[in-house]
């Protein structure tokens, strides 16, 4: 573990148990949402976590978070393991770290106003003395994500989608955390209301030096964003490295596909690329494909795919992949 | 709410048409309008007409329209979990339109009806008209709803944000599968977006709307190359590239889309327009052709890179 080291992440599992309808006999089934992942944060930076949906990736920034408890693995966030700890020590460390949730409109209390929805983090942990000193807080936080302080009396249903994220940035913000979990911020926005939360969230980290994990499936925002990215399949992360190189020189035949796949907002490039389109669609995580678990839709596996789990290994420095044959 | 204000578009036989806006922007509602397909009331079309090879759609007898809708013009919905009814089977629910357009006997209907499933790469076509909709994923259930779409070989397919819900390797077949089928049958697309994105790889025109009116129309590349009106070329700035480095900001647009109470009496998008003149706070302007076949409405008509 090196010493800028923020967060790390090892062997994380999180299962949950699907109910089985009455089936005698046999194991309980489980969805292996998260099945053995590990990586690290350095302070400052920001890891992007990309996939499909059903990956993987949501459940992994909840289980970092301690919102699900992990079925095994460890989460060091400043070399304590937060896996170890009980309900109450872990009270204490939440303020370092946060998240930003996807829906600005189900993750905001329609009955509570701006104001109380962003102090809720201070008087939960009973930040700031009085009611005065509060209500200032509230109105630096709307003023840092360039909101009018005087909105801290108005409700959520005011505001626009790209309003409520800002309020969601700043109830995030309002301990003033380490670690921000951003989970797809900005995919339930309109294109034109996007680059504005995109470039609040950038000018905020330089400011704050705040250190994120953001998850997204927004292939082109995540290049625009992140200085390491992380490709998710079927609970496993299957490649790994510094943005630009994963993005020129991908490894692993899925994340191959999956860049292949995302539209190019110009035609000239449009007509020139080679598409390859991926077969089929992702298997059931309660029954994932045994060795590697991409190989029923990828276009190069053998025999061995099937057996084998692929090993996790460094192919250039500081790019890993788990793949046979890269 | 005024949705849409006074647009008029033509598409050819064959042609594949990008509609390009945000939510709101009234691109829905202008297609739904023309097949009648919104619920009235509420919904009131004032004004306009519709000629569907020269006869007017929005005046025809019900059951005129009704012939030309699922008949020659057919249209997928954004969301395939929705516009199938939960409770009927799939192969109940492609073999309608068939028996009802085509009149074909039961048997007959779903003999075509494995061959459509088949035709849009679900595996063990004939099985699988059994299935009820919530048994089929999400990619498989948007494929499914095309082969019904596809049912009676429309001359029109309208496509309503049909990827919006679907992961990009997901997307990528759907697309791959429409531009395939078009090809096949020489049917006319119109694609229902806010992606600016999959239009680039689809469209050979793209009409881009904003505020209910159409503000630009363009052939693909031109759109691309040379945006003329203020709104597509902040949108076409604001888009990060999968195939290039950008650090630094991204040319955000500033502020909201307008909300749309009264008719427009002036630009939709001068209250967040870096070029706007005096003018444009006062009179909504039409769309004037720059070039052959690119209509802008705009009274600057900046270039990108144009100083305000």
């Amino acid at each position: 573990m090196t010493d800028t080291a923020i967060l790390r992440v090892n062997d994380l599992v999180k299962h949950f148990p699907v109910r089985s309808g009455g089936r005698v006999g046999g194991a309980a089934p489980v969805v292996h949402a998260v099945d053995g992942v590990s990586f690290e944060l350095s302070r400052g930076e920001t890891l992007g976590l990309v996939g499909e949906s059903g990956c993987g990736k949501s459940t992994t920034g909840r289980t970092v978070l301690q919102l699900y408890r992990p079925t095994s693995g460890s989460v060091f966030l400043d070399g304590v393991d937060l896996v170890k700890l009980g309900r109450r020590e872990l009270r204490a460390v939440r303020p370092r770290m946060q998240m930003i949730f996807q829906d600005p409109f189900a993750s905001l209390n329609p009955r509570m106003t701006v104001g109380e929805i962003v102090a809720d983090p201070l008087r939960v942990h009973r930040r700031g003395d009085g009611r005065r000193r509060i209500n200032e807080e509230v109105r630096r936080l709307l003023a840092m994500v360039k909101l009018d302080p005087s909105y801290a009396n108005r409700y959520p249903h005011e505001f626009s989608g790209g309003q409520r994220q800002r309020i969601g940035v700043a109830r995030a913000l309002a301990l003033q955390p380490q670690l921000v979990v951003c989970d797809e911020p900005i995919s339930s926005l309109d294109v034109s209301i996007q680059a504005q939360v995109i470039n609040l969230l950038v000018d905020l980290q330089k400011e704050l030096d705040l250190t994120y994990l953001f998850i997204a499936h927004d292939l082109s925002m995540v290049r625009h964003v992140c200085d390491r990215v992380a490709v998710m399949y079927l609970g496993v992360i299957v490649e790994m490295a510094a943005c630009r190189e994963l993005y020129t020189s991908p490894l692993h035949p899925y994340t191959q596909a999956l860049l292949a796949s995302v539209p190019i907002p110009d035609p000239a490039a449009e007509e020139r690329r080679h598409h390859v389109v991926l077969a089929g669609e992702i298997p059931s995580p309660v029954n994932p494909p045994s060795g590697c678990r991409f190989r029923t839709r990828c276009p190069v596996a053998r025999a061995i795919c099937a057996e084998q789990v692929p090993a996790w290994r460094e192919v250039r420095p500081g790019h890993h992949a788990a793949c046979h044959f890269a | 709410m005024h949705a849409v204000n006074g647009v008029s578009f033509s598409l050819r036989a064959g042609e594949t048409v990008g509609l390009v806006g945000e939510s709101g922007s009234g691109k829905s509602v202008t297609m739904l309008s023309i097949l009648r397909l919104l619920p009235s009331p509420p919904a009131q079309i004032a004004a306009g007409a519709a000629l569907f090879r020269g006869r007017d759609l929005l005046t025809m007898e019900d059951h005129e329209i009704r012939q030309a809708r699922g008949g020659q013009i057919s249209i997928v919905f954004q969301d395939p979990m929705t516009s199938f009814n939960a409770v009927l089977t799939i192969g109940r629910q492609l073999t309608e339109p068939l028996e009802i357009h085509l009149g074909m006997s039961h048997a007959q209907a779903r003999l075509r009806a494995a061959e459509l499933l088949d035709l849009v790469g679900i595996p063990g076509a004939r099985a699988r008209l059994s299935d009820y909709p919530h048994q089929f994923s999400g990619g498989m259930r948007q494929r499914a709803m095309i082969a019904m779409a596809l049912a009676c070989r429309p001359q029109i397919l309208i496509a309503d944000e049909p990827t919006t819900s679907l992961d990009v390797t997901i997307q990528a077949q759907i697309v791959q599968l429409v531009k395939r089928l078009r090809d096949e049958f020489g049917m006319a697309v119109v694609w229902i977006t806010h992606d600016l994105g999959i239009i680039a790889g689809l469209a050979q025109r793209v009409l881009v709307m904003y505020g209910g009116l159409f503000v630009e129309e363009a052939p693909v590349k031109e759109l691309y190359a040379a945006p003329r009106h203020p709104y597509t070329i902040g949108l076409l700035g604001s888009l990060p590239r999968v195939d290039a480095e950008q650090r630094g900001r991204l040319a955000a647009i500033d502020g909201l889309p307008p909300v749309l109470y009264s008719r427009p009496t002036s630009c939709p998008f001068a209250a967040r327009c870096r070029w706007a003149v005096e003018r444009c706070h006062r009179e909504v302007p039409p769309l004037e052709e720059v070039s052959a076949g690119h209509r802008v409405a705009c009274w600057v008509k900046p270039r990108r890179g144009d100083g305000p």
